[in-house]
C-alpha cells in the first residue's frame, strides 16, 4: 500500500474506534463511508470477477450461448420495482432459483451430515465414544417437544441435554471471543508496523 | 461487600481502557507465554506436510475476506513456508472473491521472502494461483474431470496454463494428482464443498477461532483430518515449522486479553451473586 493509503485506512480504523469512547462524528464519516464503499467494491469485483470471466470462458470459450437465458432470469429479479401491474413477473426467477436450490441442496446436504450421524453411534465399547453417543442423544432430547411428555426420565435425560449444550455454547462463545481479539490485534499490528513504523 | 456488588455495573469505558492495555502492551514488550502445539488439532496438518515427498501436488482454498485475514492470513503463510521448505508444490484457489486477492498478494510478497532466503518458491514452477473462478460448486465439481477447462484456461494474473510447467501435471483432481487438500475457511461456501464432492480427498482445514467448535465435528467424523484454529494455531505452526512469527507475537496479547475477561466476568458474576442475596434478605 502506499503512503496515503495507510493513512486514510490507519485514520479509518481510528475513527471506528472512537466509538468505544462514545458516539461522534468521526465515527460516523467513517461507517457512511464504508457502506458505499463496500457496495462499490462488490460491484466492480464481480463485473470483473465473475461476469466478465463468464463470458469469456463459457459463452465465448464453450459456445454456451444459453448461459444469456438466465442473465435475462436475473434482470427479472428488478422487476419487483416495476409497477403492481408488471411487478409479478419477478416471481418466475424467484421460483426457478428456489426450485433449484432445494433440489440442488437435498440432493448434496445429507451426505455430510449422514456421515457424522452414523459417527455418533460408531464403537460404543471405547468409554469416550459413549459419554459422545449420551451427550449427543441427551442434546437431541431437549429439541423433542411432542415426544416422551412428562414422563421424569425423559424429562431428567432433557434437563442435562441443555447443560451440555450451554457447555457447547460456551465454548463456542470463548473461541468467539478469541476470533474478536484476533481481529483486534490484526488491526494493531497493522496500525504498529505500516502506519507508524515499529518493529515488532 | 458493597465493593465487590459494584463489580455488577462496571463502565464499559473502563473494560474497553483495561482491554486496550492487556492488548496492546504485550505487543510491545513481549512476556514470553509458553506455548503448547494441540496435538489434536494442529499437529495432524503439520505431520501431513511432513509425509508428503517432494514434488507432490497439494491444493488450497483461500475461502475468507478482509475480517479474516487477521486469523487466516498467518495460517496461510506459514503453512505455505512448510509446503516450500519441503518442496511440495502448492496450487492455490479461492472460493471467496476476497480470498484470491488477499492470499495472492501475501504469497507473492511470501514468496520473493522466500526465494532470497534461498527456499525455492518459482512462480509457476513451485506454485501456481488459479485464484477465484465463478460459478460455486458445480465449477469446483468440474475441476475434478478437467481441471484446465473449469478454471478457464488462465490463473489469477491471466497467464494460460500452458505456460506454467506444474500445471502440466494437473489436468485432473484426483487423490491420484494431488495429496490433499488444505481449506483456509471462513464461512460459506468453504468447507461443504469439499466434504460434499471431495469426500475421497483428504481434507484439512485452516479455520477462524469462530468456527473451531462446529468444524470439531467433521474433525471426530473423519471428514476433516486436521484443523489449524485461528490466530493461535497459527502460532503453534510456526513454532512447529520453526520460524516464529506475526502469530507468535500476538499470544501473549491473547493471553492477555482472555486473562482479563475471565476475571471480569468472575468479578461480574460475583457482584451479581451478592446483590440478588442483598436484595432477597432487604425482601
Amino acid at each position: 500500500m502506499s503512503r496515503t493509503q495507510v493513512w486514510v485506512a490507519a485514520l479509518a480504523t481510528l475513527a471506528c474506534y472512537s466509538y468505544l469512547y462514545k458516539e461522534n462524528f468521526f465515527f460516523r464519516l467513517a461507517e457512511h463511508t464504508m457502506i458505499p464503499l463496500a457496495v462499490a467494491h462488490v460491484l466492480t469485483t464481480g463485473w470483473h470477477n465473475t461476469f466478465l470471466p463468464y463470458i469469456e470462458t463459457h459463452v465465448k470459450g464453450k459456445g454456451w450461448w444459453w448461459f444469456w437465458i438466465f442473465f435475462v432470469m436475473g434482470v427479472l429479479y428488478y422487476a419487483r420495482f416495476l409497477p403492481a401491474r408488471w411487478a409479478w413477473i419477478t416471481r418466475y426467477p424467484i421460483s426457478v432459483s428456489v426450485g433449484w436450490s432445494l433440489g440442488y441442496y437435498f440432493s448434496l446436504f445429507p451426505r455430510q451430515y449422514g456421515v457424522q450421524i452414523a459417527d455418533a453411534v460408531r464403537d460404543l465399547g471405547v468409554f469416550e465414544n459413549i459419554l459422545f453417543f449420551l451427550m449427543f442423544a441427551t442434546s437431541m432430547m431437549y429439541f423433542f417437544l411432542t415426544v416422551g411428555g412428562n414422563s421424569k426420565p425423559f424429562r431428567t435425560a432433557a434437563q442435562w441435554g441443555r447443560w451440555i449444550l450451554m457447555v457447547g455454547f460456551g465454548a463456542s462463545f470463548g473461541n468467539t471471543v478469541s476470533g474478536r481479539i484476533s481481529l483486534f490485534l490484526g488491526r494493531l499490528s497493522f496500525l504498529l508496523t505500516e502506519w507508524l513504523g515499529v518493529a515488532l | 461487600m458493597k465493593f465487590l456488588e459494584r463489580f455488577d455495573q462496571i463502565n464499559p469505558q473502563i473494560v474497553y481502557l483495561l482491554m486496550a492495555v492487556a492488548l496492546i502492551f504485550p505487543v510491545l514488550k513481549p512476556i514470553g507465554l509458553p506455548l503448547s502445539i494441540d496435538q489434536q488439532l494442529t499437529m495432524p496438518v503439520y505431520q501431513w506436510i511432513e509425509s508428503l515427498q517432494p514434488g507432490d501436488i497439494v491444493i488450497f482454498d483461500a475461502a475468507y475476506g478482509g475480517g479474516s485475514d487477521s486469523e487466516l492470513g498467518p495460517q496461510l503463510k506459514a503453512w505455505f513456508t512448510h509446503c516450500m521448505m519441503k518442496g511440495v508444490k502448492v496450487v492455490g484457489l479461492a472460493q471467496w472473491e476476497a480470498g484470491a486477492t488477499l492470499a495472492y498478494n501475501s504469497l507473492k510478497a511470501l514468496s520473493e521472502q522466500l526465494k532470497a532466503e534461498g527456499i525455492p518458491c518459482e512462480y509457476g514452477v513451485d506454485w501456481v494461483f488459479p485464484g477465484y473462478k465463478a460459478g460455486g460448486g458445480p465449477t469446483w465439481r468440474s475441476m475434478q474431470d478437467d481441471f484446465w477447462a473449469a478454471c478457464g484456461n488462465v490463473d489469477w494474473e491471466k497467464t494460460d496454463f500452458s505456460q506454467l510447467p506444474l500445471l502440466q501435471r494437473l489436468k485432473k483432481w484426483t487423490p491420484e494428482t494431488v495429496k490433499g487438500i488444505m481449506c483456509f475457511s471462513a464461512g460459506s461456501p468453504g468447507i461443504p464443498t469439499f466434504t460434499q464432492y471431495f469426500a475421497d480427498h483428504k481434507l484439512y482445514v485452516g479455520d477462524v477461532a469462530v468456527q473451531v467448535a462446529g468444524t470439531s465435528n467433521l474433525l471426530r467424523s473423519g471428514q476433516v483430518k486436521g484443523i489449524i484454529p485461528g490466530l493461535s494455531g497459527a502460532a503453534q505452526y510456526e513454532k512447529l515449522i520453526g520460524r516464529p512469527g506475526l502469530g507468535v507475537k500476538l499470544m501473549d496479547a491473547q493471553s492477555l486479553g482472555h486473562s482479563i475477561i475471565i476475571i471480569l466476568v468472575i468479578l461480574g458474576n460475583i457482584g451479581y451473586r451478592l446483590k440478588m442475596r442483598n436484595t432477597q434478605r432487604r425482601a
